[in-house]
């Protein structure tokens, strides 16, 4: 267009615009392409303005899954993802993403319609206390009451998401502000507010403590990701030598095959990791939290060991374990300027190296049936580098966590601190968007793949190229797992054998689809799966019985590892 | 055992609902409050507070949490933000929180 031609158009443009019009210039203006929704009543005026904008939309068939897509685009990107649904039963059908972006700190923006600013509060047709219903699973939250202000509060929405740790954050927008005439102008850009940076003496104490230490080792949780530190992080392990053990959301932090990486520590890690965490007398936390999968009995974690904890946030520093020094703020600029020096730690290099031969992963089950961890093993070997993991929650949820590779964080999306159910066909759809060049696959199980079944229909319609591997025990395993070891084996509502037949409800979804059940099938079905074009499912009988080994009881230390007995 | 400590918000929506919610949410429960104007628009609360009997309840921890929440200006015990105090499991020095 040419410059008159432009400046005849701008003049031609009213000079009002709707607020519903505002709100989607504004995510226009926060540079975000993509976003996850599905329509109602009172976003209505916001799916108007989506008409002929830049932003494409992606429609879910339900707003958990456009949440849980918009939390796997935002793990992938780094950048907020974005989410529409309407009042009422739309916006309680986020809640439970908004949870789980909170408790596993993905930056998402929430934008839910609400009635019309004089019926709020009059039970009006889908009115919930969306703003209330909320407060305890977002960062932050705004009802959307003055037109005037949308460009401004969308712009603090991205920020306050994206800034120190991330997390979700809810605009609830009532249809009569979407609908109001507001001044049209241009929005501004968040800005990421920066963390504070390691005080020089705080980072020498540091130093000194790693120095003065023989048996240190690194605990790498999701903060590192989640700080845009894998590099730095990388580096200083590269500088130090040190052994590394990283929690599920730490997974890839440095490379799963690194030789410094000795496995995943907690309830089902391995057990070379939490061996070595039990014998530290160092334990250098970045990015995690103590979370109680990864720390087993608190008293009785890495019980000779002081704490050294690296943090974005402060109010995880003493939340669960007493730190005897803390660097909170930038986490990538901390571990840049912890420089010890030489470390006399070979001897204790040496024993987690024997500790990680000792126990490393075996894959000669017994059998002709489909061994799940091989399976994995296998699939994320064909799959190469650019491989990205999604999971949904339960049995194969560990055993991807133990057996695949993990080049980097993001290439492992899995619901860890609210374990939900549902979570990887929807975050498949958004890593999809988020990297369409990248192979995406997500592994199932039998129970989670119904929680958000309809989203099949999704990858359909966008003929996304989403792998799914679909480890089928006719059970809710993980409940029989522990049903069988701490409830004497009294199986209560865990049998799932009336399964539809997933292959051929997949192929009416319009994927392509197998079934194997034989360990010789593998290798042939895996290049089926990686080699077809569009949404394929490829559906494992796997093992009934098949339990995930080790495991730490619940309220055990983490050197108390139940293992499999061989009968 | 009670606490005793105020906290400084400014007048944003749920601004009041986020500080008692957090409160709760992390294992204490609110014995007393008081609720008076502070500075040009935000508020100042006073709180007394007591963890659940089946808490850890290390107030430091809790003043971090709250100091998090967006409207939060402040949390204040004896004339000291919450970065400073030093509790049972308080943040241990040297600090590094920055300003």
């Amino acid at each position: 267009m040419t410059e008159a031609a432009t400046s005849a158009a701008a003049a031609a443009r009213p000079r009002t615009a709707s607020g519903a019009e505002m709100l989607v210039r504004a995510l226009e203006a926060q540079g975000v392409d993509c976003i996850f929704g599905y329509p109602g009543g009172a976003i209505m005026p916001v799916y108007d303005a989506l008409v002929g904008s830049r932003l494409t939309h992606i429609l879910t068939r339900h707003e958990q899954g456009a949440i849980f897509a918009a939390d796997g685009y935002a793990r992938v990107t780094g950048r907020p993802g974005v989410t529409l649904a309407t009042s009422g039963p739309g916006a309680t059908n986020l809640v439970t993403g908004l949870a789980n972006a909170l408790l596993d700190s993905v930056p998402i923006v929430a934008i839910t319609g609400q009635v019309a600013r004089p019926v709020m509060g009059t039970d009006a047709f889908q009115e919930v206390d969306t703003f209330g219903i909320t407060l305890p699973v977002v960062k932050h939250s705004f009802v959307l009451t003055d037109p005037d202000a949308i460009p401004e509060t969308i712009a603090e929405a991205f920020a306050i998401a994206a800034s120190g740790r991330p997390g979700p954050v809810l605009l609830d927008l009532p249809k009569d502000v979407a609908m109001a005439a507001v001044a049209r102008r241009a929005a501004p850009k968040a800005h990421r507010v920066p963390l504070p940076l390691p005080e020089p003496a705080a980072v020498a104490a540091a130093a000194a403590m790693i120095r003065d230490a023989r048996r240190p080792l690194v605990y790498a949780g999701g903060g590192i990701a989640l700080a845009g530190a894998s590099e730095a992080f990388r580096a200083f392990i590269r500088r130090t030598g040190l052994p590394v053990v990283a929690t599920l959301k730490g997974l890839g932090a440095i490379p799963t095959d690194a030789p410094e990486f000795l496995g995943l520590l907690g309830m089902h890690g391995n057990k070379a990791a939490n061996l070595a965490v039990q014998r530290s007398d160092l334990l250098i936390a970045c990015g995690a939290r103590f979370d109680d999968r990864a720390t087993g009995r608190v008293d009785g974690f890495a019980p000779g060991a002081r704490i050294l904890h690296l943090d974005a946030d402060a109010a995880e520093v003493g939340k669960i374990k007493t730190a005897d020094l803390a660097l909170v703020g930038d986490l990538g600029q901390a571990l840049e300027a912890l420089r010890p020096g030489p470390l006399p730690i070979a001897s204790w290099q040496q024993e987690a190296a024997q500790l990680k031969q000792a126990h490393a992963w075996r894959y000669d089950a017994p059998g002709e049936g489909v061994y799940a961890p091989a399976l994995l093993r296998d699939l994320s070997a064909a799959a190469g580098d650019d491989l990205i993991v999604t999971c949904d929650v339960g049995q194969h949820q560990m055993w991807a966590a133990q057996h695949c590779r993990f080049p980097r964080p993001e290439a492992h999306l899995t619901s860890g601190g609210l374990g939900a159910m549902g979570y990887g066909i929807p975050a498949g759809i958004g890593a999809l968007h988020a990297a369409p060049d990248a192979r995406v696959v997500t592994v199932t199980g039998d129970g989670s793949i119904m929680m958000n079944i309809q989203e099949l229909a999704t990858l359909n319609r966008y003929r996304l190229p989403l792998k799914i591997v679909l480890l089928d025990n006719q059970a809710l395993g993980m409940v029989r797992q522990w049903q069988e070891l701490f409830f004497e084996g009294r199986l209560s509502e865990i049998d799932l054998a009336d399964n539809p037949d997933f292959a051929a409800l997949a192929r009416v979804f319009g994927l392509a689809a197998r079934t194997i059940e034989r360990r010789d099938e593998v290798a042939g079905a895996i290049d089926w799966l990686l080699g077809s074009d569009g949404p394929a499912l490829l559906h494992v009988r796997i093992d009934p019985l098949a339990n995930v080994w080790p495991l730490v009881p619940p309220g055990a230390d983490n050197h108390e590892m139940l293992e499999e007995t061989k009968s | 055992m009670r606490e005793r400590f105020s906290v400084l918000i400014d007048d944003s929506q749920g601004a009041l609902m986020r500080v008692i919610g957090t409160i709760e949410r992390r294992g204490w429960r609110v014995q007393a409050l008081a609720m008076a104007p502070h500075g040009n628009r935000g508020s100042r609360l006073e709180l007394e507070v007591a963890p659940a009997p089946w808490h850890r309840g290390d107030i430091a921890v809790l003043a971090r949490h709250l100091e998090k929440l967006v409207p939060v200006e402040a949390v204040e015990r004896d004339g000291l933000d919450a970065g400073a105090w030093r509790g049972a499991a308080a943040m241990p020095a040297p600090l590094a929180l920055g300003a």
